[in-house]
């Protein structure tokens, strides 16, 4: 009886350790989540501002550029976003068993991937997929520079026609408390994504369009360097995106672990205390019995 | 006191200036493109050089690698992947 107390104990006193630990790691990707939110936040203008340009451009240039090359088959690229550490609930493994799907649907030979982060590597190099690229130890901050050189890096590819489309699988930040794993394309571009808008920026459009503009160089070739600084501002936001679901996926799983470390020690202790009072109850027991044997 | 304009430095990462100012130079593709208020609505590339500007109270200068200026309705934005010099430390300006 002594024995299982004891070892109850023990177990408590290290579940509570655990928890400590839980619960440390849920502050840390608590402040890691809003730092990567209101770099997200604070990244929008730019991403904004870049689209209104692009818009007043397409009239004029039309898509003619060889970023909007559109040619059926061939290979394809794909960018897949995962964190480079685990414990964070179902935030890369989901994620990974969908870039497994879509890869073996379009043909595992036909599919070269480009890796963000440790896990993506791990994983998918593990199972044979054919790797180009891969990043890791991202840090956790998103990084401007690792983005641009991505974009560019898959441009290049692209123009070359090494791929003839390239897209990119992250899991897309939706509230504190859900992100999606999703599929965008990356190249090549398609008109009505850039001529998209809200129907808040109608009125908006209406105004510029009145306006004559100076162009220097010649709006063409404006819309040939934008587009580049394009889809490095996708790339950032993606990479942004990926980040911050991770924080927030990795704060929900710890809140859930320290929640469940809780409930844990309640049961043990409960369990513990009733074996506490049956061995107390045991020993009464003996005393008792052992004065009734001397009366006797 | 001169007449002023509107202009707005967004960076990828976060808007570096926002603010009203006198006067503007920039590095444009065929070399630098001064900016005064009222000037007539403009979209230029810009390549690697110095960014002046004169908020009236003090010159501030950053330097640039690419990006675009747009110029429209008497407010400027530049777009720039990134900034250097005293617009990277004035973030909250």
């Amino acid at each position: 009886m002594a024995e299982n107390l004891k070892a109850l104990r023990r177990r408590i006193r290290s579940i509570g350790n655990t928890m400590k630990i839980t619960r440390a790691m849920e502050m840390v990707s608590a402040a890691k989540l809003r730092r990567t939110q209101s770099i997200l936040h604070a990244g929008q203008p730019y991403a904004e501002k870049l689209q209104e340009l692009l818009q007043r451009l397409a009239g004029a240039a039309g898509d003619s550029d060889p970023l909007f090359a559109r040619r059926e088959a061939g290979r394809i690229a794909i960018v897949v976003f995962t964190g480079d550490r685990g414990l964070c609930g179902g935030f890369n493994n989901n994620l990974l068993q969908m870039a497994e799907r879509w890869i073996k649907e379009r043909g595992k030979d036909n599919v070269d991937v480009v890796c963000m982060g440790k896990k993506a590597r791990d994983y998918l190099g593990k199972r044979g997929y054919k790797i180009l690229n891969a990043h890791i130890d991202l840090g956790g901050l998103p990084e401007a520079p690792l983005a641009r050189e991505t974009a560019n890096e898959l441009r290049d590819c692209f123009l070359a026609e090494d791929y003839n489309r390239v897209f990119l699988l992250y899991n897309c930040f939706i509230s504190q408390a859900q992100y999606e794993p999703v599929v965008e394309q990356f190249l090549p571009l398609s008109p009505d994504e850039i001529s998209e808008e809200g129907d808040g920026d109608e009125q908006k459009k209406g105004l510029h369009a009145e306006v004559e503009y100076i162009y220097e160089p010649d709006q063409k070739q404006l819309f040939a360097r934008l587009l580049p600084a394009y889809l490095e501002s996708m790339m950032y936001i993606t990479l942004a995106q990926s980040m911050t679901a991770e924080h927030s996926a990795r704060m929900m799983a710890m809140n859930n672990a320290t929640k469940n470390c809780g409930e844990l020690i309640d049961s043990l202790t409960l369990k513990m205390n009733k074996a506490r009072q049956a061995a107390i109850t045991t020993e009464i027991l003996e005393v008792v019995g052992g004065a009734d044997a001397l009366k006797g | 006191m001169a007449k002023t304009f509107k202009l707005q430095i967004v960076t990828q990462e976060k808007v570096a200036f926002d603010g009203d100012i006198e006067s503007l130079v920039v590095p444009a593709e065929n070399g630098y493109l001064g900016v005064l208020a009222h000037h007539a609505p403009l979209l230029a590339a810009l390549t690697h050089g110095r960014v002046t500007v004169d908020t009236g109270l003090r010159t501030l200068e950053g330097e640039v690698n690419d990006g675009f200026i747009e110029v429209q309705n008497n407010t400027a934005t530049i777009l720039t992947s990134d900034i250097s010099g005293d617009f990277a430390k004035n973030a909250a300006n």
